[in-house]
């Protein structure tokens, strides 16, 4: 018995929607905790009260959206549990440990540390305060260390087997996890974006101050920290993104397929599609503007790379059906207690395809996955690839708000070389209202990988449609209803508290030293 | 190590983990539960910036459980949380309103804004701590769910109200109980003057409460609750997970009891601490009476636990389902490196915390009005 559409569908919607709402605060609370270090180290080194300031300042922008993350971290280990109790029993046993650890070294470290980096500053000497401020910088990050392992077995699930007694998935390397190529790229790469985030978020707030000419020093200041953090963020992630790309195609070829929108292998040198509308009805791109030669440049930095196409990854998926089939047909036999040698000898020879043969259970009646007829199996296969055209658009939303960020913050780098910065008002203005890019390349990034896996919660392994709970299809329709609703309120309140102390400025901290501060009678804290 | 050793230290630290959490964020959401009906702004302020600091750090101790129970009793995580859904619902969707309750109240000067957060918080401390205690009363009493043989989903047949049973509700307001009087003790450790005398009072009450629900639920469990017991388990139980032979009687909790003496250390762990905390509430600066009151709440749950060893959660519908220490657990490998690294991370994580705490509390022990005027702007 499997779950019907409807939970599965409601189950992934809302999952999507609470994970994606997480990472509205995850990068900044990644990249704000260096840049804020950065600022306590100019103020060790320098002893200007003005990047004390500044680090305080910041700290309580951080601390409005660390509570965010917060509330909407602690929802995904609960929707594990609620929404995919499948998926959490097939894979505790190998996926389990890297969340465990993610809140062993993390999440407590940097939970423990927040109150001591936000009500320790009277109270420590000042290099102390900045260690802790150090560690809670290294709590955060280690967190996207954790989660990129553990996504990434996912994505790639290595290091482990599976033991038809317990049908568990179980794991053979914890260490593994973690030296993983795919894994070690993935957290360069996401950790790259959420510094990108942190030196984007302190440009704008910067630009915002010098377009009301209020605190000027301290914003120019500021906008200089920012400026050459997102520099150096937006090229290393840029590097981790490529070396990605490389893995990806190895190790996940229906998901580069995707990506580049590739419905047959090309021969190289191969076109690069910059725009395409792909469908998985019709399996072709409807419109493209393709570019010579450029995805042979993507994929091996010279001519002779190419995409293996989605007709030859489904017929390699087609045989794998077949192959799965006998693998489930065994299984079947060996736990209803038929456990001959002959049995166990083709579960072996099989077992690799054990998932792609589950990918039949959608189409056959009781469960009868060995009966299944040609027409079952082709659907199956066209099941066997994602949606073309979420991950091949979101991929570019990614590249092309990568791209405009990069010329902006060259540009930004000139303008504080040259000392122009505070004239230039269009400038400034164009900065403020490109603070959204950062947090819109890193969701798409996220659609690119996630719904790229589909039709598999663990790829090859684990069908989405498997994975979820035995739940009424209202239950979860309700918590969603619910979600959307308190993630909504939550929302408004935390938006609200961020412009209105992005207004303030550093004249919150009370301190009697900035621009407001003769004006207030103290409203803020 | 071998498996079944492993297996027993895994329940025995994620049980670990849940005293540490009863013993510290139950001091945070004893102290939120008392915000909505202090009358002094700047008493709510004094109580909500003692345990402001620390609560993230203290409550991320469940975040521990939860991943701790994942890793190591995949199948009870996922037929609880699955199972129980309504009720973690209610639990998390609780949670939400901590984080910005802590961080959001004191940004907005304005009495309306205040005190809807001093509600919110209240929600978020009574609410899981109400559900968690009426789950844990469920543990005794069994939960309907049974697996499917042949791909070993979970299926759970009961609902939310179906949890409801009166010692599921008393097993509730003991944890109440619990988080108001550990809450009340470490106000009067960390308070000054008349605040301090009303939380040595309210300590004391809820104390002498604590011990007569507490005293009844035992009274109950002897003599009226069905209890389970496991006869015996297959040969290879996490291979045979549905095979137990699980045997009910009412009383059953009790006797295990005589057939276990060391479970005797919970029960009086925590009446002898409950007592100790009691006679020296109100003492010298309230430190004894606090490290009392952790004993007490640590002795409670292991009472609880111990009661239920061998079984994590029995199942009511098909008691030979029941999942146990022995046919619940991860396989060896994980366990084992698992339990090397949380030795390692617990060892460094006491060494942070013990930091945390000191640079809080080491230059004056108590927090008073006049501290947070002072420093306006830096308090929540």
């Amino acid at each position: 018995m499997i779950p019907s559409d409807a939970v599965v569908d409601l189950s992934r919607s809302q999952f999507a929607m609470t994970a994606l709402f997480h990472f509205l605060f995850v990068p900044l609370t990644l990249g704000l905790s260096w840049v804020m270090v950065a600022m306590e180290a100019a103020y060790l080194k320098t002893g200007n009260i003005v990047y004390r300031d500044m680090t305080r300042f910041f700290a309580k922008l951080f601390a409005i959206n660390f509570a965010m993350g917060v509330v909407t971290g602690i929802t995904l280990e609960f929707e594990f549990g609620q929404n995919w109790a499948y998926f959490s029993r097939y894979v505790g046993d190998a996926f389990g440990p890297v969340l465990a650890i993610e809140g062993l070294t993390a999440f407590m470290l940097e939970a423990t540390l927040f109150g001591v980096f936000m009500f320790g500053w009277n109270k420590l000497g000042k290099k102390t305060h900045f260690l802790v401020t150090i560690f809670l910088a290294i709590g955060t990050n280690l967190s996207i260390v954790n989660i990129l392992a553990a996504n990434s077995w996912m994505q790639h699930p290595e290091f482990s087997v599976f033991n038809y007694h317990t049908m568990h998935m179980h794991l053979t390397n914890l260490a593994g996890l973690y030296w993983m190529e795919l894994t070690q790229i993935r957290i360069g790469h996401v950790a790259m974006a959420g510094f990108c985030t942190g030196g984007m978020f302190t440009m704008g707030v910067s630009a915002y101050y010098l377009l009301k000419k209020q605190d000027v020093g301290f914003a120019k200041r500021a906008f200089a920290i920012g400026a050459g953090f997102t520099m150096v963020a937006l090229l290393a992630s840029a590097l981790f993104g490529d070396a990605n790309g490389l893995a990806v195609a190895k190790d996940e070829p229906a998901k580069m397929a995707a990506i580049e929108a590739q419905w047959t292998t090309q021969e190289a040198p191969a076109a690069w599609d910059l725009i395409a509308f792909p469908s998985n009805k019709t399996e072709s791109n409807g419109f493209e503007i393709k570019i010579p030669w450029a995805l042979s440049l993507i994929t091996s930095h010279d001519l002779t790379g190419t995409v293996e196409g989605l007709t030859e990854v489904m017929a390699t998926n087609k045989t794998r059906i077949e192959s799965g089939m006998i693998a489930y047909n065994a299984l079947k036999k060996i736990r209803s207690g038929n456990d001959t040698p002959f049995n166990e000898k083709l579960f072996a020879e099989h077992q690799k395809d054990l998932g792609f043969g589950m990918l039949l259970k959608r189409y056959v009646s009781d469960d009868n996955v060995i009966g299944a007829t040609p027409e079952q199996i082709n659907q199956a296969t066209k099941d066997s690839i994602p949606d073309v055209a979420t991950p091949f658009w979101a991929f570019r939303v990614m590249i092309g708000f990568w791209g405009l960020m990069f010329l902006l913050v060259v540009l930004g780098c000139i303008y504080t070389y040259r000392g122009t910065l505070a004239n230039k008002r269009g400038y400034l203005r164009i900065m403020l209202w490109s603070m959204p890019m950062p947090w819109l390349a890193a969701e798409a990034g996220w659609v690119v990988t996630e719904v790229g896996r589909q039709p598999w919660t663990v790829h090859g392994i684990l069908p989405t449609f498997m994975s979820t709970s035995s739940v009424g299809a209202s239950t979860v329709a309700f918590s969603l209803i619910g979600f959307v609703l308190f993630y909504s309120m939550l929302f408004v309140v935390e938006m609200y508290l961020m412009f209105k102390y992005a207004r303030l400025g550093p004249s919150a901290l009370g301190e009697g030293r900035y621009h407001f501060e003769d004006k207030t009678t103290g409203g803020s804290h | 190590m071998d498996f079944m050793t492993l297996q027993v230290i895994w329940w025995f630290l994620v049980g670990v983990v849940l005293v540490i959490y009863s013993a510290t964020a139950g001091f945070d959401f004893g102290s939120t539960m008392m915000l909505p009906f202090m009358k002094n702004e700047d008493e709510r302020r004094v109580v909500l910036n003692t345990v402001a600091p620390t609560w993230d750090g203290n409550q991320t101790w469940i975040v521990l459980g939860g991943g701790a129970i994942f890793v190591v009793w995949p199948v009870v995580y996922s037929t609880m949380f699955s199972g129980l859904y309504a009720a973690m619902l209610c639990i998390l969707w609780a949670f939400f309103l901590r984080p910005p309750g802590f961080d959001y109240r004191g940004k907005i000067q304005s009495h309306k804004w205040r005190r809807m957060w001093d509600y919110a918080l209240f929600i978020s401390a009574f609410l899981p701590t109400l559900i968690f205690g009426v789950a844990f009363g469920n543990l005794f009493l069994g939960l309907p769910f049974h697996f499917d043989p042949m791909d070993m989903r979970d299926f759970y047949t009961g609902n939310f109200f179906g949890l409801l049973s009166p010692f599921a509700i008393l097993s509730g307001v003991i944890a109440i109980l619990m988080y108001l009087m550990h809450g009340a003790a470490y106000q009067a450790r960390r308070t000054e003057g008349v605040l301090r005398a009303k939380m040595v009072k309210l300590q004391r009450v809820s104390q002498v409460l604590f011990f007569v629900c507490f005293t009844v639920a035992g009274y109950l469990i002897a003599t009226k609750i069905t209890g389970y017991t496991l006869v015996a388990s297959p040969v290879d139980p996490t291979a045979n997970p549905l095979a137990n032979e699980v045997t009910t009687s009412v009383g059953a909790w009790i006797s295990s009891y005589s057939d276990y003496s060391w479970k005797m250390s919970g029960p009086i762990l925590a009446y002898a601490a409950l007592i100790i905390s009691f006679l020296t509430s109100g003492r010298g600066h309230g430190h004894m009476s606090f490290w009392a009151s952790v004993l007490t709440t640590a002795g409670t749950i292991f009472t609880a636990g111990f009661a239920l060893f061998p079984f994590i959660v029995p199942s009511s519908t098909n008691p030979s389902q029941s999942l146990t220490v022995w046919n619940a657990s991860s396989a060896q490998y994980s366990l084992l490196a698992m339990f090397y690294t949380a030795v390692v991370c617990l060892v460094i994580i006491l060494g942070y915390k013990i930091f945390a705490y000191r640079a809080i509390w080491s230059k004056k022990s108590t927090l008073t009005a006049e501290d947070i005027k002072k420093d306006d702007h830096s308090f929540y």
